[in-house]
């Protein structure tokens, strides 16, 4: 392998010569074919049985040289590359680059290529014994390198690719997938950014479509309006507008005035809740659908009470009764509410904010016969380190139940949203926690559903607009609105080395993975 | 290029503008050759041995080996046709551009009328014609005739193929209507209530009146913007002499379309009775050819200085004629193609741009059923649309975007791209029709990724941020590559996960990384052991082989792309693809839930591509069949190819396995006709397996393919003996060789391209919506105006180049109109940039920055910035390529032979700098920039203060390499290999083209110290 180094031995070409040709192609002329061609080499492979010849074109410019690799049926190896006298490109003519092909395929500096001692690092020797299926440096920090198996390493970066992409949920009109974004992008600048439109909650209907419902917002009516103006509707009269809206759940509360604001005609719930003990500014009202009836679940949050209202259609409301609040809890937010004849199970987080500092304690009642039992402080039976009573859990507790396994999502104030699971009894005990989304600077923190056909998409509230940023897929969508799925976690460098196979696998590898944050070496 | 590489022998005029293909693409040189010294190339009685020696004019800041081979005193030929070298200062190409449009003009409107020059000048501009007609050229017409020429004055029918778009100009010249194609008949149905045709008028009057005084023609429209550019205004901009600029656009003027076909003093005329304009093999026939490179991109108005080309052929005649055409040649053997596959952050492949939810605001609002949710309305935005598309047809209905019958060339690739990569490959063909198939569609089309990712230049922000915090670096090197490597390095550090592939281990691999973080280098093949296509710089796809298998345990890229795929998969990370499958009830292979547990990876790769199994040699057991091509095994026999016709079942006799086989199934599945489910309509029937398969797209005289995968085809035939071989490789379009060539290059596969329409395009105002709509495409891409506004709201720095969008709304002009000079970002001309009539790019607060903003560039020349002042950087510094190293120099600074070369990174210096700083030839010294300045010993540059090596020009000031005041600095080192040295960009800014973000790698200030 020594001889590498100079070429001197590889067959073809000697140094000297390739000194002499490169000469020649590096002091161009101006005449005819201005790139050096050797005839000579050419005849001495072609038509020789112990050799075969196959034709490819140089891996540097674009101009396309051809070139034949020159390989001994004997050894199996590559001995010598010239230029392809047939190519229309060159004519057999070849740089001093394209000349000294021969000595990049061959070259001993190539990592994993060659057995024996590697001229830049032991590690990097060819070794087909101890990874017959493929190898991988590997370095942590700027420790040395190590070789491991490549399965191995793809097994190993896989994950971590996947954890810095962070959750994609695909986009699109059929998709029933709603976000509660705190800050929506503006579809057609990607600079302007909304603040509105927090506490979403989804329910799906029994004919398979979705209704929104929100409370929490941070607008007026009229800011609304202009919004729903700004992202596509121009200068519609409202009536036009509110036919957008009309299969939507909308309301909206201003938390600094404490009033109620609906938009008019978008949904008889709206003015329905009107009916409500005034002012309600509850964060999400769940909204369960139990037979053929839907109800609606809202919370005053100056009293803490949570308000039941039924529906038929989604559209017709009945206002129904204040239902209270267990006795020691302050706040009730958000509630999360299990149907069971006329029995309620109830998860919300209790807010405290006096005395200061607030607490937020994850809880959850029963509501049976009229009366409300004792709050049980919900424990989760694992490792976390920020969990657990007394830690700050913000906005929405999602609970769903299949029949035995009750699955319990929700966020921490310091960050990432948690899973954990408990068997359907009482009290629950959650286990298994894990982490759905590990992401610091989570303030609002609702978790919803779209559930469609079994596939749970968990959608929830992150005001980094400059990273996410959340985006309308219709101008009729402005509630289903869905997370933009292009993410920043990961960078894909491309190479204009690779064949067009291989570029356009990458490309569409880049496109599953749910990013189009990649780029190639156009510019040079 | 639009057009290709051994047509630039058949140019009268080769004009190297910002390129030095003698180094940098030396191939280019031999056509160069055989273009001027024809006498020296043909044989005897061959009549192209009297066509007329391409005269060479070299632009460049550098006096480059290109421009040595200029003969300046060639007695034989007249002063105006001798070789030229024009030297210029950096990043002043659209001043010289526009000075030569306004001479030129100048000059041919003192030319008596009868002039047959001016005559055939002005002739080319008016389309009118002598009646109605339709200006689309005839595609499939492989010889023009009169009657289909419409540089003949004829009217062309026929289809385009890859628009059906229908441009009518009336007689009177003053307007288009758009007509539709019956798919029946093939009738044109012109449009006879023209409500579009009111909108459509606001557009600048067309080619007819092109010259009256004071219509608001284009042309006039150009004239106006190119008054500012005097021949003292230009010479004094770009540091040449008045002499030079007359004399370039002198020659332009005797090469242009206009001038050639002039036998004694008049046109002539073939024996067809068309004019001998158009064949390359006429004595008389003249074009000229622009080739550029990165002197032309690298700047801060890169995209403008290529359009600044296209103003210039176009109005000289020279696209789409052999000989003539804006010539890119582009960087890397496969540049092209890896452009083309939309590893870009705003591109998928096929120049289709990012999907994305946007909907679409023009006057079409969509309101029918066929087109109103996600995949309708994006086609419904692709190039050329709406008024060429899917969109609304004149008698006011729609074209159903989800119906294969009615969509166009890219419409369908897309379609069958978004089925093949997101879902079930077989839907293609067996798509149900009705709600189901729009509702699956719709589904498929949601797994899009939305909207655009971050360019190379943030993307290393995001890193040092954390915003980025893992990246895939396949075969690129960006620790030498990229400017201002302090950001980029402090990017790379910061990543929790750093994943490479290559065959050398190079500075990326190598780079500074922060404790706990994770690099993995994966070891790939060399070129000839895998296979695949690469399309070169004029667009032609040619099969590479694997001639031996990777090297011990090097991988070829498809099986490291598939073992990828399948990791990621295993990972969960393609899990949301399944979701939708299962939730639009999409159906997939019976095996994929049986395989192994990656139903996503066997459905989308495995199956289509063979897959990579598992276990030793799984990538290689994968095998299927298809074509050999032999090359001829003695130099006297013919190439022979080995079919397997349309029919054939005995897939044992020609058997291709592992990288042969997964490359050839990836690239039929691009390269096969749309309509048969090919996914990228720009190499539609690159391979063709169809009934037509012999003789499609390829002119008479070939005698047909020989191979259904045409890349892999060798037939170096040229039967019309000019330059073309349309058998060797494929071109896209449709094997296509000299774009936009009107069906008026003989033996050519035809085009459309009207001169007068194209010209309008590069002129569209912000208003009215309808004109928005209609240059959609323009709208997308330029958005930059012609000239610096001096006022731009929010920003103190004026002039501003680019125009933000949003308040006021008087700025809202998103449109590109004619080029205009600035100044580069680090200017040594500050007067210049001071001046509103010509700016500089400048630090904006919108969308539009031209550098980021961060703190992490630091830029010279911005006073008020509390940064150090011009005058501490007084020379321009300008990257460089020898011809021993390639690029960043990863693979020849590891090949001995190069290294032996050229040993040692250097500068090159003018000998009257070099007195005035007290450099010796030979001296080792240190360039320092606002980037490095002070950060000497930078531990994340470690080898920033070795230094450069000075080559002092000797010699009068026009033979030395480098004028007075600028460095020219080669990139190819850093601190990997069997050479090391000091990185040029430690010192290059990353400031950016606002539109294509490429950076200003050729013009930045600097300062010279002795080391």
């Amino acid at each position: 392998m020594a001889n590498r180094d100079t070429g001197q031995g590889a067959g073809g070409i000697s140094r000297r010569d390739f000194l002499k040709t490169s000469a020649a192609a590096s002091a161009v002329v101006g005449c005819g074919l201005g790139i050096a061609y050797d005839p000579e080499k050419a005849a001495a492979y072609e038509g020789d049985p112990n050799y075969k010849i196959t034709p490819t074109t140089c891996p540097y410019c674009s101009a396309s040289c051809g070139q034949r690799v020159v390989v001994s049926k004997s050894t199996g190896k590559i001995v010598d590359m010239y230029g392809d006298f047939e190519s229309p490109m060159n004519s057999g003519g070849l740089c001093s680059k394209g000349a000294g092909t021969l000595q990049l395929v061959n070259n001993p500096r190539r990592i994993g290529a060659f057995t024996g001692t590697h001229p830049v690092n032991p590690v990097f020797a060819a070794n087909t014994t101890a990874f017959p299926d493929g190898v991988a440096y590997k370095r942590t920090g700027n420790d040395p390198w190590s070789a491991v198996s490549l399965d191995a390493a793809m097994a190993d970066i896989a994950p971590k690719l996947k954890n810095a992409r962070g959750l994609v949920a695909p986009t699109g009109t059929v998709l029933p997938l709603f976000t509660a974004g705190d800050a929506i992008k503006h579809p057609d600048t990607s600079v302007v950014t909304y603040k509105g439109f927090s506490g979403l909650n989804t329910v799906q209907k029994a004919d398979g479509t979705y209704f929104v419902a929100t409370n929490g917002n941070k607008k007026t009516s009229a800011e609304l309006l202009a919004i729903m103006n700004a992202v596509g509707l121009g200068t519609a009269p409202p009536s036009d507008l509110l036919a957008a809206f009309d299969s939507l759940v909308f309301t909206a509360t201003d938390p600094t005035d404490k009033a109620t604001y609906t938009i008019e005609g978008t949904s008889d719930i709206g003015a329905k809740l009107l009916g409500l003990p005034t002012p309600v500014f509850a964060n999400t009202g769940d909204v369960v659908r139990d037979g053929s009836t839907y109800y609606s679940y809202a919370v005053d949050a100056n009293t803490g009470e949570m308000h039941v209202a039924t529906s038929a259609d989604m559209k017709a409301w009945t206002y129904g009764q204040n239902l209270g609040k267990p006795s020691t809890v302050g706040n009730m937010t958000s509630p999360s509410v299990l149907k069971s004849g006329s029995d309620l199970k109830v998860w919300y987080v209790d807010v405290k904010e006096t005395p200061a500092p607030a607490t937020y304690k994850l809880q959850y009642a029963t509501f049976t016969a009229g009366a409300w039992s004792a709050p049980v402080n919900v424990t989760v039976n694992a490792v976390d380190p920020s969990g657990g009573p007394g830690a700050d859990f913000l906005g929405h507790p999602l609970v769903t139940s299949d029949g035995t396994t009750l699955t319990l999502q929700y966020v921490l104030g310091s960050g990432g949203i948690k899973k954990a699971t408990a068997l359907v009894a009482s009290p629950a005990t959650f286990t298994g926690l894990s982490s759905v989304y590990d992401q610091a600077g989570f303030s609002e923190g609702n978790v919803s559903v779209g559930n469609s056909k079994g596939v749970l998409y968990t959608t929830y509230s992150y005001p980094h607009p400059a990273n996410l940023g959340w985006a309308y897929s219709d101008v009729k969508a402005v509630i289903t609105a869905t997370a933009a799925s292009n993410s920043y976690g990961v960078a894909f460098f491309g190479s204009s080395h690779m064949n067009n196979e291989s570029n356009y696998m990458y490309r569409k590898i880049i496109a599953n993975f749910g990013t189009s944050n990649v780029e190639h070496q156009a510019r040079i | 290029m639009t057009n290709h590489w051994a047509d630039i022998a058949n140019t009268t005029l080769v004009l190297a503008w910002g390129a030095n293909p003698a180094e940098n693409h030396p191939a280019c040189i031999a056509h160069v050759g055989r273009a001027r010294f024809p006498k020296d190339f043909f044989p005897v009685g061959d009549t192209r041995r009297n066509k007329k020696p391409a005269q060479l004019i070299v632009v460049d800041p550098r006096k480059t080996r290109t421009a040595s081979l200029c003969n300046e005193l060639d007695t034989s030929k007249d002063v105006g046709e001798r070789d030229r070298y024009i030297r210029i200062r950096p990043g002043t190409d659209i001043a010289l551009s526009n000075g030569l449009v306004r001479y030129m003009i100048e000059t041919l409107e003192l030319r008596p009328e009868s002039d047959p020059v001016r005559v055939g000048f002005f002739r080319h501009l008016d389309q009118r014609g002598t009646g109605t007609f339709w200006t689309d050229g005839n595609a499939t017409t492989a010889a023009a005739t009169a009657a289909g020429n419409v540089s003949a004055g004829g009217a062309a029918g026929g289809n385009s193929k890859y628009t059906d778009a229908r441009f009518l100009i009336n007689d009177d010249g003053t307007d288009y209507k758009r007509g539709r194609v019956i798919a029946s008949s093939g009738d044109i149905v012109p449009d006879t209530t023209p409500k579009d045709a009111t909108t459509l008028s606001d557009f600048p009057l067309k080619a007819a009146t092109c010259n009256a005084v004071g219509e608001p023609t284009v042309f006039n429209k150009l004239k106006e913007h190119v008054a500012p550019y005097t021949l003292p205004v230009v010479a004094d901009i770009c540091g040449c002499t008045p002499e030079e600029i007359t004399f370039l656009g002198d020659a332009l003027i005797a090469h242009s379309k206009g001038a050639s076909g002039i036998i004694a003093g008049a046109p002539g005329v073939d024996a067809n009775g068309l004019p001998i304009v158009k064949d390359a093999r006429d004595a008389s026939f003249r074009a000229a050819t622009i080739l550029y490179a990165m002197g032309i991109t690298q700047h801060t108005c890169g995209a403008q200085s290529i359009k600044s080309f296209a103003v210039l052929q176009t109005l000289l005649g020279n696209m789409g004629r052999q000989g003539g055409g804006i010539n890119a040649l582009r960087g890397i053997h496969n540049v092209q193609g890896s452009t083309d596959m939309g590893l870009l952050f705003g591109n998928i492949p096929a120049y289709s741009g990012n999907p994305t939810l946007q909907v679409d605001g023009g006057r079409d609002k969509r309101v029918t059923p066929s087109t109103n949710n996600a995949f309708g309305k994006y086609v419904d935005a692709l190039w050329g649309l709406p008024l060429s598309g899917s969109g609304r047809k004149q008698d006011g209905s729609y074209d159903d975007a989800y119906n294969t019958d009615q969509m166009q060339l890219q419409q369908r690739g897309f379609y069958n791209m978004t089925l093949k990569w997101f879902g079930n490959y077989t839907y293609v063909n067996g798509l149900p029709l009705g709600v189901t198939k729009r509702a699956a569609v719709d589904a498929l089309y949601s797994l899009w990724p939305k909207g655009n990712g971050h360019d190379h230049v943030t993307m290393f922000r995001d890193m040092a941020s954390g915003l980025t915090k893992a990246a895939v670096v396949w075969g690129q090197n960006p620790a030498v590559t990229e400017p201002n490597q302090g950001a980029v390095r402090a990017g790379l550090y910061n990543l929790d996960t750093l994943v490479c592939t290559d065959i050398f281990e190079n500075e990326t691999h190598a780079v500074k990384r922060k404790p706990g973080s994770l690099t993995y280098l994966i070891p790939a093949a060399a070129t000839c052991e895998k296979a695949g296509s690469a399309t070169n710089s004029g667009r032609t796809l040619q099969w590479r082989y694997e001639a031996v298998k990777p090297a011990g345990n090097s991988k070829d890229d498809n099986e490291l792309l598939l073992r990828f795929a399948k990791a990621l998969d295993v990972a969960g990370a393609f899990s949301h693809i399944k979701d939708v499958w299962d939730a639009n009830g999409i159906t997939y292979d019976a095996n994929v839930l049986t395989n192994d547990g990656t139903p996503v990876y066997k459905q989308l790769f495995q199956l289509p591509y063979g897959g990579y199994i598992g276990s030793g040699n799984g990538f290689n057991a994968v095998a299927g069949p298809g074509e050999l091509v032999n090359v001829r095994s003695l130099v006297s026999a013919a190439v022979t190819y080995n079919i397997v016709a349309p029919t054939e079942t005995d897939a044992a006799k020609f058997n291709l396995k592992g990288s042969e086989w997964v490359a050839e199934c990836v690239y039929r599945e691009f390269t096969s006709p749309v309509a048969v489910g090919g996914t990228m309509w720009i190499y539609t029937g690159a391979y063709n397996d169809t009934a037509t398969w012999a003789a499609d797209n390829i002119p008479a005289g070939y005698g047909g393919w020989k191979v259904m995968n045409r890349a892999k085809s060798r037939d170096r035939q040229d039967p019309a003996g000019q330059f073309m071989s349309h058998g060797w490789g494929y071109s896209w379009l449709v094997n296509r060789r000299v774009f936009y060539n009107n069906g008026d290059v003989p033996g050519d596969v035809g085009d459309f391209f009207m001169t007068a329409d194209s010209v309008s395009r590069l002129f569209v105002s912000s208003l009215p919506p309808a004109l928005l709509n209609y240059s959609r495409w323009y709208r997308t891409y330029h958005k930059l105006v012609d000239k610096p506004s001096p006022v731009v709201a929010g920003n103190s720095a004026s002039p501003h180049y680019a125009v933000m969008l949003g308040s006021p709304s008087t700025l809202k002009s998103l449109s590109g109109k004619f080029p205009g000079h600035t100044e580069p970002y680090e200017t040594p001309r500050q007067d210049l940039s001071a001046d509103t009539k010509w700016g500089r790019n400048t630090k904006g607060t919108g969308k539009w920055d031209l550098v980021k903003d961060d703190g992490k560039t630091k830029v010279a020349g911005r006073g008020s910035d509390g940064d150090p002042l011009a005058s501490k950087y007084p020379l321009v510094l300008t990257t460089i390529r020898c011809v021993e190293h390639f690029q960043g120099g990863p693979i020849t600074r590891n090949n001995p032979w190069n290294v032996e070369l050229e040993p040692v990174p250097w500068i090159e210096l003018n000998s009257a700098d070099a007195r005035k700083y007290g450099v010796r030839d030979g001296d080792q010294v240190r360039i320092v920039t606002a980037r490095t300045e002070g950060v000497g010993g930078n531990s994340q540059m470690p080898d920033y203060g070795d230094g450069f090596k000075a080559r002092v020009g000797i010699g009068v000031q026009t033979n030395q390499r480098v004028g007075a005041g600028v460095v020219a600095i080669p990139w190819h080192w850093g601190e990997k290999g069997l050479s090391t040295g000091s990185r040029a960009n430690d010192l290059c800014i990353d400031a950016g083209d606002a539109n294509t973000v490429i950076p200003e790698y050729k013009a930045c200030l600097c300062r010279i110290e002795k080391m």
